[in-house]
């Protein structure tokens, strides 16, 4: 009974240690991906071992659900854009930008604003790519 | 000067020697001492307290000594607390972001393990065959390269059928315009806003302009375990996903050519195993050709 208080009380603490508490704590999460990350992943996908952009997808909808009650910085904008373009260069299907839209939806003028800080390049993606989500999600993809 | 406010002078500076606090209303009594003076005219109000003759009160707020005199005058106080977050503000500008996406970056290996030639050649099937050699699907898929974008824009379908009905980037850029091109593999461009969205849905749309789902096909169906089994040409239809499915066109045979939709893939959105759980949210429900009896 003891093992399995102890085992019930792991994953309840595991469940709780995903999510975020505070804004500083998301930023500090999203902006430790880099594309090494992604590259790593190949090696781990031999491996057997948990891919980063999973792990991307888990912070980014940790994110989504810290928002619905939060206040959402430029920074953390910034950053969600950041991981949502390094998921892009495995995932062209912008899997990263579904699981972000809500957060866009409710803060676009914080996301327009730190979209500012990216290259000319990435600031059209990033703008075509959120819009083009936003669109699709009242009017479809046709 | 009445009494009233030299009392209340003497308790703002009492108030601030002890207890630290600045009454507003001290400021705004100019002290006139002029009464008590027999023989000399009016003075000036001091500007301050040394000057008045009362103790000088140490900075208590100012971290630089040399201001301390702007304690006093409000007006200085928020000049330099502006001036300071300016310069805070101008020290802190966030770095810019180094380009992400473009160069090497995009040319990342793609993992395909699901990847299997065909078992048979679609050329035994010539209604297939024709449908893959045929012009209107030569230029529909030249009209996919040429207008994918880098990565989804969520606008598989409008892609999709842009590409069938031979329309340019800028054409499907611009929300409104239906037109196909003469020659195209479909008359009108086919309706519809998702893939897949209850009984309307992609699959019921392009067996009115005359396709056929070659995993309904008893001939067929046991022939395509996975789209790189999928003849060129074909339209790959898939449930799942946020919006209501992906479709995209195969571009070649077997494991050969792309998979397009409004962006390219080496691979189909259901076989690169890098995407991670991306991959696994799609389901290939159907493999839409044009049987055509004539090349």
């Amino acid at each position: 009974m003891k093992k399995l208080i102890v085992i019930c009380a792991l994953f309840i603490s595991s469940a709780f240690a995903a999510e975020f508490k505070t804004v500083a704590e998301a930023e500090t999460k999203l902006s430790a991906y880099t594309i090494e990350d992604i590259k790593g992943d190949e090696q781990r996908y031999l491996d057997g071992k948990p891919l980063k952009i999973d792990e991307i997808y888990d912070d980014l909808k940790e994110v989504a659900n810290f928002s619905e009650k939060n206040k959402v910085t430029e920074e953390l904008a910034v950053q969600i854009q950041r991981v949502c373009l390094l998921a892009s260069l495995r995932d062209k299907s912008n899997e990263a930008v579904e699981i972000a839209l809500p957060v866009y939806q409710k803060n676009k003028s914080l996301f327009n604003k730190g979209r500012k800080r990216f290259d000319p390049e990435d600031q059209k993606e990033l703008k075509n790519v959120f819009e083009g989500a936003d669109r699709a999600s009242t009017k479809g993809t046709g | 000067m009445s009494f009233l406010k030299l009392g209340m002078f003497i308790v703002g500076i009492v108030l601030f020697l002890f207890l630290g606090i600045v009454p507003s209303f001290a400021e705004q009594v100019k002290p006139d001492f002029s009464f008590l003076d027999d023989d000399e005219p009016p003075k000036k109000p001091a500007k301050s307290n040394t000057a008045a003759g009362v103790q000088t009160i140490p900075c208590i707020t100012c971290t630089d000594t040399a201001n301390k005199k702007s304690i006093r005058d409000g007006k200085a106080v928020a000049e330099a607390t502006k001036a300071e977050t300016q310069k805070k503000t101008k020290s802190q500008t966030p770095a810019q972001i180094p380009r992400i996406t473009g160069g090497t970056n995009d040319t990342l290996p793609v993992r395909s393990e699901l990847s299997s030639p065909p078992a048979t050649s679609w050329s035994q099937f010539p209604d297939i065959a024709n449908y893959s050699n045929s012009p209107q699907v030569v230029k529909m898929i030249r009209a996919a390269e040429t207008n994918k974008e880098r990565s989804s824009q969520k606008n598989c379908y409008r892609y999709v059928k842009g590409a069938m009905c031979g329309m340019t980037q800028a054409k499907l850029r611009t929300p409104g315009i239906q037109t196909c091109a003469p020659g195209s593999l479909v008359s009108r461009y086919p309706r519809g806003a998702k893939v897949f969205e209850g009984s309307n849905n992609a699959i019921k749309t392009l067996k009115a302009e005359g396709f056929k789902n070659l995993l309904e096909d008893p001939r067929t169906k046991d022939l395509i375990k996975n789209p790189s089994q999928a003849p060129k040409g074909a339209i790959l239809v898939y449930t799942g996903g946020y919006r209501g499915g992906h479709i995209e066109i195969k571009t070649g045979e077997g494991t050969k050519g792309s998979y397009i939709s409004d962006f390219p893939s080496p691979a189909s959105i259901l076989q690169n195993e890098l995407r991670g759980r991306a991959s696994k949210n799609y389901k290939l429900v159907g493999v839409m050709v044009k049987p055509m009896e004539n090349p």
